[in-house]
């Protein structure tokens, strides 16, 4: 594949937008957010997503299921 | 009212006093000093003085009432009493019908002869560290009012620091009666996951919710905490384990006791260190242990909570979104919008995190953490200093409470007062079910004058 036509193919990998994914999903499931308070609803979620990164990356074998009532 | 529950007890039961002499006193104190402490939600007036009563007429015909006879207590205003609307620190909740029956805890707290004097402030929904409630403002710590009680649970840990009650019931899903206990100076336990029903007491997080009791003494704690236990088919998390009595004169000996470094070593400030030192040196604690990944066993908490909470309260944030406080209100939209795989990983790794940790328990039997990373901060502090990095003050003071009830270890935070110093807390942790342990170093403390819990 020459290079010119790669910069033609749009990218496989798009930059996420944390307010288009908070629009969208809250449509899905119909929660609408006022206009005021999509900032604040959007950093919240960039929040969440920078704190989900390490649990996400972490290995886990696939035998090891969720306890599905916790025993501690 | 400086008397232990115990105290106030003995002293009713030897006709020392009366049940409603106390309760009496109780409700004038809480007239006078809760416009200026901000702990009472709702006071009971006369159902207070009516079960007061009864415990008197009881005692005249040679009933024993129990081990708590005429002790007044109250409770975080998430826990149902029979009659009134449970609010959970919400606006919205206002308009729920009075709740049918007496959570489970109350229930069992009422047959041991103690008496409910009130509901307590917290924050909405349980979802916060400071109890700063935009609907019922904030509880200002009882050292220092220019300050924070810590929460959820803070109008619970106040009242009891201010000696407005000598017994309270809270609830913790991240360290919600931890934090305040510790920023309060009182004790505060979160017991084993499952061992206290939870039944009757408004859910955050069901995967992490736990309720357990605020006192001033061991004693107290002990006693409290024995009364509540036992199976309830009403909670289906509750242990059916059979309750457990505790020796505290047992003393310390046997009794394992390591401090955890790395993650819960790093990133306090220096009261809170030396507080801890304090606490290791009077057990002669020197080994060292380490939790492995409890940062990501925070941040999977937090996932879980999040997802859990949010899920909850969907139908509300869809309707009264509004109603909510600003506080909340955008966290919770935030939390409903996680994909479902985060939130599984997470659980996944709560299972990792409960295996290895429980690794460690098979040398230890009990683990010194600090409860928060500093002192009560100010009401209006948004940021704080700590190992020179400038943090948010709200989500920190979780810190190191968050990876251990995220896997429903039994935990007590024991009061230290450093002279000249605000409270701080220091987490006594234990394997799941050995609260015992808890109870017999913690009073080994108490009697060695290295924690104490004395009314402001």
């Amino acid at each position: 594949m020459s290079d010119s036509l790669q910069a033609n193919q749009p990218s496989t990998h798009p930059v996420f937008s944390a307010e288009v994914y908070v629009q969208q999903t809250a449509q899905l499931l119909n929660l609408s957010i006022p206009p005021d308070q999509m900032a604040s609803v959007v950093e919240n979620f960039e929040l969440i997503q920078a704190i989900a990164q390490p649990v996400l990356e972490f290995s886990l074998p696939d035998p090891l299921e969720a306890a599905p009532r916790f025993e501690p | 009212m400086n008397l232990t529950a115990a105290a106030i007890a003995a002293a009713i039961k030897q006709g020392e006093t009366s049940a409603e002499a106390v309760v009496k006193a109780t409700l004038e104190r809480i007239q006078t000093q809760n416009n200026r402490l901000n702990c009472f939600t709702t006071v009971l007036t006369s159902s207070a003085l009516a079960a007061a009563a009864e415990i008197d007429r009881r005692l005249a015909t040679g009933e024993d009432p129990g081990p708590l006879a005429g002790v007044p207590f109250a409770v975080k205003n998430l826990f149902d009493i029979a009659g009134t609307v449970t609010l959970a620190g919400s606006k919205i909740n206002r308009d729920n019908p009075p709740a049918a029956q007496d959570a489970t805890a109350i229930a069992r707290l009422k047959a041991a002869g103690a008496i409910l004097v009130g509901a307590l402030n917290m924050d909405e929904y349980a979802y916060g560290f400071v109890t700063v409630n935009h609907h019922y403002g904030a509880t200002p710590n009882p050292h220092d009012p220019t300050r924070i009680s810590g929460g959820s649970s803070g109008g619970s840990a106040a009242a009891v620091a201010a000696g407005l009650v000598p017994l309270s019931l809270g609830s913790d899903t991240n360290g919600s009666i931890r934090v305040p206990a510790a920023l309060c100076g009182v004790y505060g336990l979160k017991p084993t996951y499952g061992r206290l029903s939870r039944a009757g007491a408004a859910l955050f997080s069901s995967s992490l919710d736990h309720i357990g009791p605020f006192a001033r003494s061991v004693q107290d704690v002990a006693l409290a905490f024995e009364v509540i236990q036992g199976p309830d088919e009403r909670d289906p998390v509750c242990t059916s384990r059979a309750p457990t009595r505790h020796d505290l004169a047992a003393g310390i000996d046997g009794i394992r006791i390591a401090i955890a470094t790395d993650y819960f070593a790093r990133g306090m400030t220096p009261p809170v260190a030396q507080a801890c030192e304090k606490v290791a040196i009077a057990l002669k604690a020197t080994r060292t242990v380490i939790l492995p990944e409890s940062a990501r066993a925070r941040a999977a908490a937090y996932l879980i909570s999040a997802c859990e909470g949010s899920q909850l309260h969907l139908s509300r944030l869809k309707n009264r979104l509004q109603d909510f406080d600003p506080a909340t209100r955008d966290r919770f939209i935030a939390g409903a919008l996680i994909p479902n795989s985060w939130y599984i990983q997470a659980q996944r790794l709560r299972r990792w995190y409960r295996d290895q940790v429980r690794q460690v328990f098979q040398t230890v039997d009990l683990i010194l953490a600090p409860t928060t990373p500093c002192q009560a901060p100010f009401i209006d502090q948004t940021t704080m200093d700590l190992d020179g990095q400038l943090v948010l003050v709200r989500p920190h003071l979780g810190l190191y409470t968050q990876p251990l009830s995220f896997i429903g270890l039994p935990v007590l935070s024991i009061p230290v007062h450093l002279p000249g110093k605000l409270p701080v807390g220091v987490q006594l942790v234990a394997r799941p079910y050995n609260e015992a342990a808890l109870f017999r170093v913690a009073a080994a403390l108490e009697q060695a004058g290295v924690t104490q819990a004395s009314i402001i």
